[in-house]
């Protein structure tokens, strides 16, 4: 039971997000597209089948304010969940910049396929406008989480540097 | 069934996939039912308690920002007191001077109003105060915005009270710059007129209409309304002038009863 705690957290995570922190985090609009991030961080760890019920269930929070979209959007984070992973398991991804790669790609087709979602009227402006600004935001968080994870940055050396 | 379940943990994988998938399926396909009812499931369990607490943080940001303007306000509001004091100290000592009866002294008391009636705009309201409670009959009834009627009748509880959109509800008004007089009143059809102003009158548009205070109903210097448009007609002895009603009848809410103050 315990090893499903972390998967409560990150539900939690993401309705705290959803509701609140992505439009404290927004920069000119630009949000933080948390749920693609933490899916591919979670398919480039994790077994198939767990990475793929965490993105049903990160799916249905994300999406609990539009009921008529909620399968579309499970469905498609549990398919990039798989693309992720086979591809993380055939690739040798062991650097940092390959790993925030596969994540800027899956945030990329995330945001793609979300500007989607919203009618094709404008679609490329908003991609250009909000989705591809939003791939390069969340990749910069993607970096400074793998960044920490690797205790590449730590308290130490940040106080070191002042 | 042994031979199902080694079936199942051949093909773990596949089959959790497929369970998956199947369900997002019938998320989509069933999604009036089944999507609304997933939906507001995650929604009150994940969403509704952040909701809730960003709705306060918003609410306690907001309070912070009026309070903050409240007390801006006070501190204008507490100069302009101390001005109004010094005027009324040196309005009482020219008044003893040149002999003037001073003038009256008014208290407040709040009252909730508890119904209207009215067929277009409310002309009569009932308010949560009564005999008990000291309310008379023509008792004058304000609010911040200004003059909004008198009480009609009484009983032990309630009163009723004749807003000045009653038609029957008129009031001695005067113009606080040019000071001519007239008669406020109410017309389905006309709105609120300062009638019986004559002609020659210095009457301009903006100009605020105030009860004069004769007839002795309404104390003088209620706030009635503001002059939004004068008419000049030939051979016509009086002014045609619409008032602006300084009260928003369709939304009073609290008011308060003027009594005059013991000495």
């Amino acid at each position: 039971m315990i090893k499903y705690l972390p998967y409560l957290f990150y539900m939690i995570l993401i309705g705290f997000h959803t509701v609140i922190f992505a439009d404290f985090t927004s920069v000119w609009g630009v949000k933080i597209n948390l749920i693609a991030l933490l899916i591919a961080a979670l398919a480039l760890y994790k077994s198939e089948i767990e990475v793929a019920w965490a993105a049903l269930a990160l799916g249905l929070v994300s999406a609990a304010g539009q009921p008529a979209l909620l399968g579309w959007h499970a469905l498609i984070l549990v398919l990039l969940s798989q693309i992720i992973h086979r591809s993380a398991k055939r690739l040798n991804l062991d650097s940092i910049w390959s790993q925030v790669g596969v994540i800027a790609a899956a945030v990329m087709i995330h945001n793609i396929l979300l500007s989607m979602f919203e009618g094709f009227s404008g679609i490329f402006e908003r991609i250009a406008v909000h989705a591809l600004p939003g791939v390069v935001y969340t990749s910069l968080i993607a970096w400074l989480f793998f960044l920490i994870k690797d205790k590449k940055i730590t308290l130490q050396k940040i106080r070191e540097m002042f | 069934m042994n031979s199902i379940s080694t079936i199942l943990s051949k093909h773990s994988t596949n089959f959790h996939l497929s369970l998956i998938i199947l369900l997002c399926l019938s998320l989509i396909i069933g999604h009036s039912l089944l999507g609304q009812w997933s939906s507001q499931v995650t929604y009150t369990v994940f969403h509704y308690p952040f909701f809730k607490a960003r709705a306060s943080l918003e609410a306690l940001l907001k309070a912070e920002e009026e309070n903050a303007e409240l007390r801006q306000a006070l501190v204008d509001a507490s100069v302009q007191v101390a001005l109004l004091e010094e005027a009324q100290k040196e309005n009482q000592r020219f008044r003893s001077v040149l002999g003037f009866e001073p003038p009256a002294a008014y208290e407040m008391s709040p009252a909730k109003i508890i119904s209207v009636s009215g067929d277009v705009i409310p002309t009569h309201a009932v308010i949560n105060k009564g005999a008990r409670d000291s309310v008379s009959l023509y008792q004058a009834v304000i609010n911040q915005q200004g003059l909004v009627g008198r009480v009609e009748s009484v009983t032990l509880d309630f009163a009723s009270v004749q807003l000045l959109t009653d038609a029957a509800n008129r009031v001695a008004s005067r113009l606080s710059s040019s000071r001519s007089m007239g008669i406020a009143k109410y017309g389905f059809a006309t709105g609120m007129i300062l009638d019986n102003v004559p002609v020659q009158s210095e009457v301009i548009v903006g100009d605020t209409v105030l009860s004069s205070g004769l007839g002795g109903v309404y104390p003088p210097g209620l706030v009635v309304g503001v002059v939004r448009e004068v008419v000049r007609q030939e051979e016509e002895p009086f002014c045609d002038i619409s008032i602006e009603p300084a009260v928003d009848f369709t939304t009073i809410d609290e008011l308060f009863l003027l009594k005059v103050a013991e000495p």
